[in-house]
């Protein structure tokens, strides 16, 4: 029996209402029209990029289909896009930093780089090679990992294959520069891809002292620590940074994280659930990645508040979100339920305690930019000691109004292997909410994820 | 009306396609009146089909009798004869319902996973949780075993019931409890005793996930591995637990669960009447 394949298209139907919402500005001062746009998004990606099209596999990273949320199809152009820019910005001269999630990236623009979270720097790698169908991809993706499971271990978290493609020089990375945050116990091993004397290229690793927060010379360490980042950064890209630079990249990032803010709050506020869960879950990663351009993503950010809006005014719910549908939060780290499958199954996702954790907190704007950044740094509820992340994301299963929540870690990782139980058990005791948490090992795999799927929707059966 | 206008008239069936084995139920009026159990094959919807057709003989309806069907199992995703696909944990609790409304706990050991079950006086499930990703404790691990012992996987229960002391095993991996297995033979280690030794491994394995969970009584152990008697035994002196004894095939328990929902939601939609 051959495999079902359904092949996702955006409809010609809305095609004259989409591009009336006007274009994109990019950071490097180029543009791009809305008629543009339609036209990658119908004909050159579908080329290009055929794995994003595909609408029958299990695909976490399917478009969405809810064609008529025009913020989602420029933020779907943005994620197709990203290599092209990531290639021409270091061309030239733009530095890329490789770090680690649950950071603030503004010393990184600041300094003139473009920070990379792991997960971006895989797609990036993946994309190199174009034209691959679903399962290309994910054999694409394989070959990477095994290149990092070799120099490694094979109990490595699936992250060291972004390592791996970097230490492989498939995609140009400039700089090594993660937070040592606690998230992330698997650390070592990324950090031991690169020690390997072939892999020269530099490293500032920021420490994270999360056992002394609250101590008053903790900022300042912090602090000294991300001028060191900011120096390392402006070496390579060549530009002068003031303390007033990095004060306007935090004031520009503040209005992402505010947009990101509150489009969850009116998200929450919603007696139907105005975005699905693929479109809901994007925001906080648009608001604090910014898929490589703050400025063109701060605009999807500003439609995607608008559109969402009017949507929760009107009552208009988001295309795929069944009636009634039970509501999950999910915590953890790096993996997620499939939003589709999760969809399928009855329920909608509500939040994430990892990716909502960074836009949270608003940095300071007045004073010693650096120590303001140390202080929202060290405040990032998923950062802070189990008990304290653990009381926080309860407040937000309440505030999102879940039925349950499900915490899923990526096998191989060791710290949030341990937390799991711990953070689930007190969230059930706060809330009254039932909780579940599930492993995998198919961190940034397309096929073959019935097995945690299965576990998923048996939790949304039971809820 | 008679029994045979009644059956005709009011049945429908639950299909589970599981990693090893289909199984099929079919209820009419609420009891049951035939199943099927054939071995998984590669094409989980053809499985489906067939394992369906064996149950409907059983039964002696014809297919076009089914007012509903629920499909469950790993094969569901295959599935375009159901009516509806709900997940083997569900079903596994609605089928032991069925059988013991007083159960409130429910072991699984199915060919590829194993998982405890807690459940409420509906039989809906309020609490679960699963292996991971290692076949301990699972089915496949016994037909590993019974490779090793060269006796059908069926004799397995009887061998570890003959054991005259019970061998403590150093791992719970299924290789290294088959390298285990062979030194130990080498060294004279009687089988039984092994074996023995073997299904407390898994048992102490089914353990752990009850402490994710908890456990109340009445047990029930449903699945395949269900049908060992020395894997019972184990099973309820590990856990200090009494399994209340299978009067129905508990290999069938899930699907036996995907017929009793179909049965409900055929009598919701207004398909079939309530008996």
């Amino acid at each position: 029996m051959a495999v079902k394949e359904k092949v996702f298209q955006y409809p010609e139907t809305i095609k004259a209402d989409f591009i009336q919402t006007g274009g994109l500005r990019f950071s490097d001062g180029s543009e791009v029209s809305a008629e543009e746009i339609w036209q990658f998004l119908t004909v050159e990606a579908p080329r290009r990029f055929p794995h994003a099209f595909d609408a029958s596999a299990n695909s976490i990273g399917r478009l969405s289909d809810d064609v008529h949320f025009f913020a989602g199809l420029k933020r779907a152009y943005l994620t197709l896009t990203m290599k092209d820019r990531l290639f021409k910005a270091h061309d030239n001269g733009v530095p890329i930093v490789m770090i680690q999630g649950g950071q603030t990236l503004d010393p990184y623009y600041a300094a003139g780089g473009i920070p990379l979270r792991p997960g971006y720097v895989m797609q990036w790698a993946r994309d190199v090679q174009e034209g691959l169908n679903l399962r290309q991809l994910d054999a694409a993706g394989l070959e990477i990992l095994e290149k990092g499971r070799r120099k490694i271990s094979i109990e490595a978290c699936n992250q060291v294959a972004a390592h791996a493609a970097v230490a492989n020089n498939i995609v140009p990375v400039d700089l090594i520069a993660p937070y040592l945050c606690l998230r992330c116990s698997d650390m070592s091993f990324l950090v031991e891809t690169h020690r390997y004397k072939e892999d020269q290229r530099p490293k500032y690793l920021v420490d994270f002292p999360i056992n002394q927060t609250g101590k008053h010379y903790t900022s300042d360490y912090v602090a000294e620590q991300l001028r060191g980042l900011v120096k390392e950064i402006a070496k390579l890209s060549k530009k002068e940074v003031t303390d007033e630079t990095l004060r306007r990249e935090i004031q520009r990032q503040n209005k992402a994280r505010r947009l990101a803010q509150e489009i969850i709050e009116l998200w929450w506020s919603a007696e139907q659930p105005p975005l699905n869960s693929t479109d809901f879950f994007s925001i906080p990663f648009l608001a604090n990645d910014f898929v490589g351009d703050p400025e063109a993503t701060i605009q999807v950010l500003t439609e995607t508040k608008k559109e969402v809006a009017y949507r929760v005014e009107h009552g208009i719910k988001g295309t795929g979100v069944a009636d009634k549908a039970k509501r999950v939060f999910v915590c953890g780290s790096c993996v997620g339920p499939n939003a589709t499958s999760v969809e399928r199954a009855g329920a909608v996702l509500v939040g994430r305690d990892d990716n909502f954790s960074c836009n949270s907190v608003l940095v300071k704007e007045d004073g010693d930019p650096y120590r303001n950044l140390a202080e929202a740094i060290l405040s990032f509820p998923y950062e802070l000691p189990t008990e304290q992340r653990a009381d926080w994301t309860a407040e937000m299963v309440k505030k999102s109004r879940a039925d349950g929540v499900l915490f899923m870690y990526n096998w191989g990782c060791n710290y949030q292997t341990s937390v799991g139980r711990m953070i689930s058990d007190i969230v059930k005791e706060k809330t009254g909410k039932p909780s579940t948490f599930v492993e995998v090992g198919e961190l940034g795999r397309t096929e073959a994820t019935e097995q945690s799927e299965n576990r998923v929707e048996a939790f949304i059966e039971m809820i | 009306m008679t029994n045979t206008e009644k059956k005709i008239g009011d049945v429908v069936a639950g299909v589970d396609v599981g990693s090893l084995a289909a199984k099929s139920v079919i209820i009419a009026d609420g009891e049951i009146i035939g199943h099927g159990l054939i071995p998984s094959g590669f094409n989980s919807e053809e499985t489906g089909k067939s394992v369906l057709q064996h149950a409907l003989n059983s039964a002696g309806v014809p297919r076009e009798a089914l007012k509903y069907i629920v499909a469950t199992g790993y094969g569901r995703i295959s599935a375009d004869y159901a009516n509806k696909t709900v997940t083997e944990i569900s079903c596994h609790a609605r089928g032991a319902n069925f059988l013991y409304p007083s159960v409130r706990t429910i072991i699984d050991i199915g060919g590829q996973d194993c998982k405890a079950i807690r459940l409420d006086s509906n039989g809906n499930v309020v609490d679960f949780a699963m292996n991971d990703k290692c076949a301990a404790g699972t089915g496949r691990f016994l037909e590993v075993m019974s490779n090793v012992f060269k006796v059908k996987l069926e004799d397995l229960g009887d061998l570890a019931l003959s054991a005259d002391s019970i061998v403590p095993m150093s791992s719970t991996c299924t290789v290294f409890v088959e390298s285990e297995t062979i030194s130990l033979i080498a060294r004279g280690e009687k089988p039984a005793n092994i074996q023995a030794g073997i299904h407390h491994a898994i048992a102490n394995r089914i353990s752990g996930l009850f402490s994710r969970v908890g456990i109340e009584s009445d047990v029930f152990f449903s699945g395949g591995v269900a049908k060992n008697k020395g894997m019972r035994q184990a099973i309820a002196e590990v856990l200090k637990v009494n399994i209340v004894e299978p009067t129905f095939d508990p290999q069938l328990t899930g699907a036996l669960g995907a017929a009793a929902i179909a049965w409900k939601n055929a009598v919701r939609e207004g398909l079939c009447q309530a008996a």
